[in-house]
């Protein structure tokens, strides 16, 4: 078995694969291990994502491409609804077969690719448990075994232990993080619109501090979950309020799966390296902090992780210092964008049940695709001064998004 | 504050896990402070010992299948 690499990374998510894929792909030599016996399983994911992105990392294929996502429906509690188009073309895919499609790609690159194999801990220089990181020691069906590497790439998930170890890991407050529960449902056939990704808001009676969403994979069979603020999930679980929504929308649907999860939405960690160390995806954070999202966004997270780290490897110095650079890079892209969708997604917060309703029921009664910004933030005001409150946020939210 | 010490160094509760309920997701693990959930091959287990008993986990839970209970509860009895 071979004992050294130039990289190695840790998690066979679409981040950690991405991320093997790239660095494979420029000559060097790439371990991707993941702990489970089976990439891609257990799926935790509502498996929207957009197009142009996957498509930066492989060519769609029927074999996870469920459903193209057309339009959002937002819903408030009373059914009331606003039509939007997504603002990049979105699919619905089967993260299961995704994710090993994605895994596969960096094998076929070069990548070395290990299931069940486990992180067990960092080697690092000096062995004094706080030198640059400098390889992996690795499980794999009960044997232990040490693997150098140049540099190390932790792609393990919301649960990171790796960005513990190395000391990257930061616990934001509950607020800052959803609670997920998500069904897979059948038996809708007549009872949801397939090109319609649904969305329901309602901060009493539907999800607290989140929103549940109804993403079809056909005529017959969608993805339905929801997400809510952790601080406010104490009293009733998220599993609950998702079934009582699901006993209201759709009773009697029969239940395909069942997945879990958190996620932090707080914009990615400001601090993603440390010697010898990187990490990308859920790992560092890198979910929209509106919507939850991180498929896309842990992908373009590991590419620019590989940029870095490959011109760093070039020039033989993968300190902190010199991988840097990975982070004011997201910072550029990402970073303002994401404070943004952090400020809209408090103001939703805030909102009363009843004040978003009738927001709703105004957007309904307006003709989005005619008007301007500019005459769509006027009829808002017009028809909710308190949101006057929010009017700086949400014009350079507004703006930021265009 | 003093309250706060003695209850640390004497717990008054411990955490529960209901494996009935627990789908593995990893949630609780991503906030516990002290790193004292573990997930091995999609089981969960607490160290009772680093445990502060800090009532996160409990709230990030998507299906509430741990709880913060009475140290002397019997395993049964865990409300959960």
């Amino acid at each position: 078995m071979k004992t050294a690499y130039d990289l190695i990374v840790v998690g066979a998510g679409p981040a950690g694969s991405a991320a093997a894929m790239r660095a494979a792909a420029t000559g060097l030599s790439v371990l991707l291990v993941e702990k489970r016996q089976e990439i891609g399983v257990p799926v935790r994911c509502g498996e929207a994502t957009d197009i142009e992105t996957t498509e930066r990392f492989m060519p769609l294929d029927a074999r996870w491409v469920v459903h193209p996502v057309e339009s959002y429906a937002i819903y408030n509690a009373v059914g009331d609804c606003v039509v939007v188009p997504p603002s990049s073309p979105t699919i619905i895919v089967d993260r299961k077969v995704f994710d090993a499609a994605l895994a596969q790609q960096a094998a076929q690159a070069g990548a070395d690719v290990r299931v069940g194999t486990t992180a067990v801990s960092l080697l690092r220089e000096g062995g004094n448990g706080s030198g640059a990181v400098t390889g992996a020691r690795l499980k794999y069906m009960g044997q232990v075994y040490d693997v150098r590497a140049r540099l190390v790439i932790a792609a393990d998930g919301v649960e990171s232990q790796v960005a513990r170890w190395a000391g990257l890991k930061t616990i934001p407050p509950l607020a800052d993080y959803y609670v997920g529960f998500q069904l897979m449902l059948t038996g809708l056939a007549g009872r949801l619109n397939p090109a319609h990704c649904e969305y329901h808001i309602g901060v009493d009676s539907i999800a607290p501090g989140g929103y549940v969403w109804v993403f079809p994979k056909g005529e017959d069979t969608a993805n339905v979950g929801i997400v809510i603020a952790a601080n406010q999930a104490r009293s009733t679980s998220a599993r609950t309020w998702l079934e009582q929504f699901v006993e209201r929308r759709f009773p009697g649907a029969g239940r395909l799966s069942m997945v879990a999860g958190g996620i932090p939405v707080t914009g990615a960690l400001k601090n993603m390296v440390t010697d010898g160390l990187m990490i990308v995806g859920d790992a560092a954070h890198q979910a929209d902090p509106l919507t939850a999202g991180g498929i896309s966004l842990g992908m373009l997270g590991a590419e620019m992780a590989v940029q870095v780290a490959v011109a760093a490897l070039e020039r033989g110095d993968v300190s902190a210092r010199a991988l840097r650079p990975y982070e004011s890079r997201w910072q550029e892209r990402f970073g303002r964008q994401h404070a943004a969708l952090y400020a809209v997604r408090k103001i939703l917060t805030r909102m009363s049940e009843a004040d978003f309703n009738k927001l709703v029921a105004l957007g309904a009664r307006l003709p989005l695709d005619t008007m301007s910004h500019a005459e769509l933030i006027t009829q808002l005001l017009k028809a909710h001064p308190a949101l006057l409150l929010e009017a700086r946020t949400l014009i350079t939210t507004g703006l930021l998004l265009k | 504050m003093f309250k706060r010490l003695r209850r640390e160094s004497q717990p008054t509760t411990r955490l529960v896990i209901n494996h009935d309920r627990c789908l593995s997701c990893g949630a609780c693990v991503a906030v516990c402070p002290p790193d004292a959930l573990f997930l091995h091959d999609l089981h969960l287990t607490v160290n009772h010992q680093t445990c502060t008993r800090c009532d996160r986990c409990p709230a990030m839970c998507p299906v509430h299948a741990l709880a913060l209970v009475p140290q002397e509860t019997p395993h049964h009895e865990n409300g959960l």
